[in-house]
């Protein structure tokens, strides 16, 4: 199985992951995979009609981790009508023009406050470590049989006012216990 | 040309039974076969779009699975093709064409997937199968490929059609049941011509009659029959009863020309000189003395009564009859040698003078008869007087006009007188 034709889609505009995950740990890391999994996610889920004006559709990336470099791939990409637009943001960052906000495993001391500050806005929060579901972020990527895989946070997704397909939830881990709301 | 041979030369019950219930049938047959084969072509076409929706919804429940790589996911999906036993196997490819997940339902593993586009399906005898690509948000993912069994359609089809044939076969018994009926109708009166016209022909009995319904052709044909019939036995009747009429006449004739001939001694012959058959009168038997019809005459008999004088002259002068044409026409004297009981008491030997005329009548089977020979009655001159039975004064028996009289009988009576004493009167020659 050729592995050539999966890099050429990836970086094109598709960003297909449906190659073997094992062939992927030497061709497309695992971060890629992950950048890959939320332009798809996006496809999935809905944002509430006023803030789905605007042909961008922005990914804001907080903290120091691998996935930044691979978010910059999808970077004026299409995304369902719209094209990414990535930012790299800190702590401190004005985060309500963020449509998806990825946060990575160095920003876990301040995952509670982050989450606190945009609990009333709709951003798809999205992270690759262990816990973040559990702690509240929406849709996390962990590894499972060298493959990549998602758990999402049904509550935390219903309390944003996000609407996620069921075909995605039918897909992944299903984490009901926010032990990091309260 | 053989077969319309027969169909015309065939009974009228086969004919109509052909007409009546072959026609249905075929035209039945003809329907059946049309609707079958709507049916089978809708059975597929049913079946086809069931498997095409399967695939479209299968797909679109297995696109996240690709697009995120979740091969369990995708069987999972594919997994819910179960609850069709005919689907015995399906693969969702990637966009690459390579296998992506796979559902397998089928007892005798076949390995190989026939190659097909998506979009396309493929019939075979014993499986239908169907790709379909899959999208997401008009993005081309990939495709799915699933093949059915045929036993569902199969069956489907064979209910279909069954149903049809027993309601064809249903209708066709209808058919034949009224058929039946309704046939009698046109062919009761027919068969009872036929057989009226066979009776009239073999017992030649013209009071046969059909008894005709209905007012149609074959009605009108029963009534004209009946009134032919009607006809010819009418005639016939007539026919009978002018028969029976003659024969009574002709009884009458021949008794009044017998007693006549009786009353006026005069015997006639009729002589076939080809078969020989000589037919006398009651009263030429007398004349030449017998008994009438005691023996067959014949021409021996005949000779035996001339007189020995004049038989050379009879003999010339049926030979110049026969022969020259000539009418036969000679006079000659009988010589009565036996006893009769209707004339007085003959002696032996008795003579009588007879004249005898008659002609030539040749047919065109080339017969000579000589016919109403009149044998004149016996000039006894001297024993016969029986006034007012015959030979009454200037009388005379039969001769053609301007003929010269050759015996006045009256002469001879006035001068014998006396039946005891009577001669031989002198033959005198003719012409």
């Amino acid at each position: 199985m050729s592995s050539k034709p999966f890099r050429a889609a990836m970086y094109t505009a598709l960003f297909a992951v449906s190659s073997c995950a094992g062939v992927q740990a030497a061709t497309l890391t695992v971060h890629e995979v992950e950048a890959a999994f939320v332009h798809h996610v996006a496809k999935f889920v809905e944002w509430p009609v006023e803030l789905r004006a605007g042909d961008k559709l922005r990914l804001c990336v907080m903290g120091q981790s691998p996935f930044a470099k691979a978010a910059d791939l999808l970077a004026g990409k299409p995304v369902g009508g719209r094209i990414w637009e990535v930012r790299h943001v800190d702590f401190y960052a004005n985060l309500q023009e963020c449509r998806v906000l990825f946060i990575a495993a160095s920003e876990s001391d301040n995952l509670r406050r982050v989450l606190a500050d945009i609990k009333d806005s709709a951003i798809l929060t999205v992270g690759d470590s262990e816990g973040y579901a559990e702690r509240g972020v929406m849709v996390n990527f962990y590894s499972e049989q060298n493959k990549v895989r998602m758990e999402i946070n049904a509550d935390a997704v219903r309390r944003s006012g996000l609407k996620i397909s069921s075909q995605l939830l039918k897909l992944a881990r299903i984490v009901n216990n926010p032990r990091g709301m309260q | 040309m053989n077969l319309l041979d027969w169909f015309r030369d065939a009974p009228i019950k086969r004919k109509l039974v052909l007409v009546g219930l072959l026609m249905p049938a075929v035209a039945l047959l003809v329907v059946s076969l049309i609707l079958t084969a709507k049916d089978v072509f809708e059975w597929r076409g049913r079946t086809v779009s069931e498997l095409t929706s399967y695939a479209k919804v299968i797909g679109s429940n297995a696109a996240p699975a690709l697009l995120f790589d979740d091969r369990i996911a995708a069987i999972e999906t594919l997994s819910a093709l179960s609850v069709r036993p005919d689907i015995v196997h399906a693969v969702i490819y990637d966009r690459n064409g390579n296998v992506f997940a796979v559902y397998d339902n089928r007892s005798t593993h076949r390995d190989y997937s026939p190659a097909i586009e998506p979009g396309e399906h493929l019939f075979t005898l014993d499986y239908l199968a169907i790709s379909h690509a899959i999208h997401f948000k008009n993005d081309t993912l990939g495709s799915i490929y699933i093949e059915s069994n045929l036993r569902g359609l199969y069956a489907g089809i064979l209910r279909s059609v069954g149903l049809i044939f027993l309601t064809a076969f249903g209708v066709f018994l209808l058919a034949a049941v009224l058929f039946a009926r309704l046939q009698k109708i046109i062919l009761a009166p027919i068969v009872d011509m036929s057989g009226a016209m066979r009776r009239v022909i073999s017992e030649q009995d013209f009071a046969v009659r059909v008894a005709f319904q209905g007012k149609d052709e074959v009605g009108a044909l029963a009534e004209t029959f009946n009134v032919m019939l009607e006809h010819i036995h009418q005639r016939d009747a007539e026919l009978m009863e002018h028969r029976e009429h003659l024969e009574e006449q002709v009884a009458q004739r021949t008794a009044g020309l017998t007693e006549a001939q009786r009353i006026a001694h005069l015997g006639s012959f009729d002589w076939n000189v080809v078969s020989g058959a000589l037919q006398w009168t009651a009263e030429h038997f007398r004349l030449w003395g017998l008994e009438p019809y005691a023996v067959m005459p014949d021409y021996e008999l005949f000779r035996q009564g001339l007189h020995p004088d004049d038989a050379a002259r009879v003999e010339e002068a049926l030979q110049q009859a026969l022969h020259g044409g000539r009418p036969y026409d000679c006079e000659h004297r009988v010589l009565a040698r036996w006893q009769h009981a209707s004339y007085p008491r003959p002696r032996r030997g008795d003579l009588r003078r007879c004249r005898a005329s008659g002609q030539d009548d040749r047919n065109g089977a080339g017969h000579h008869r000589i016919q109403a020979g009149r044998t004149g009655h016996a000039h006894r001159r001297y024993r016969i007087r029986e006034p007012g039975r015959h030979h009454d004064r200037g009388s005379r028996w039969p001769h053609r006009p301007g003929q010269r009289r050759l015996y006045p009988s009256d002469r001879l009576q006035r001068r014998g007188g006396d039946r005891t004493d009577a001669r031989h009167a002198p033959v005198r020659p003719a012409g």
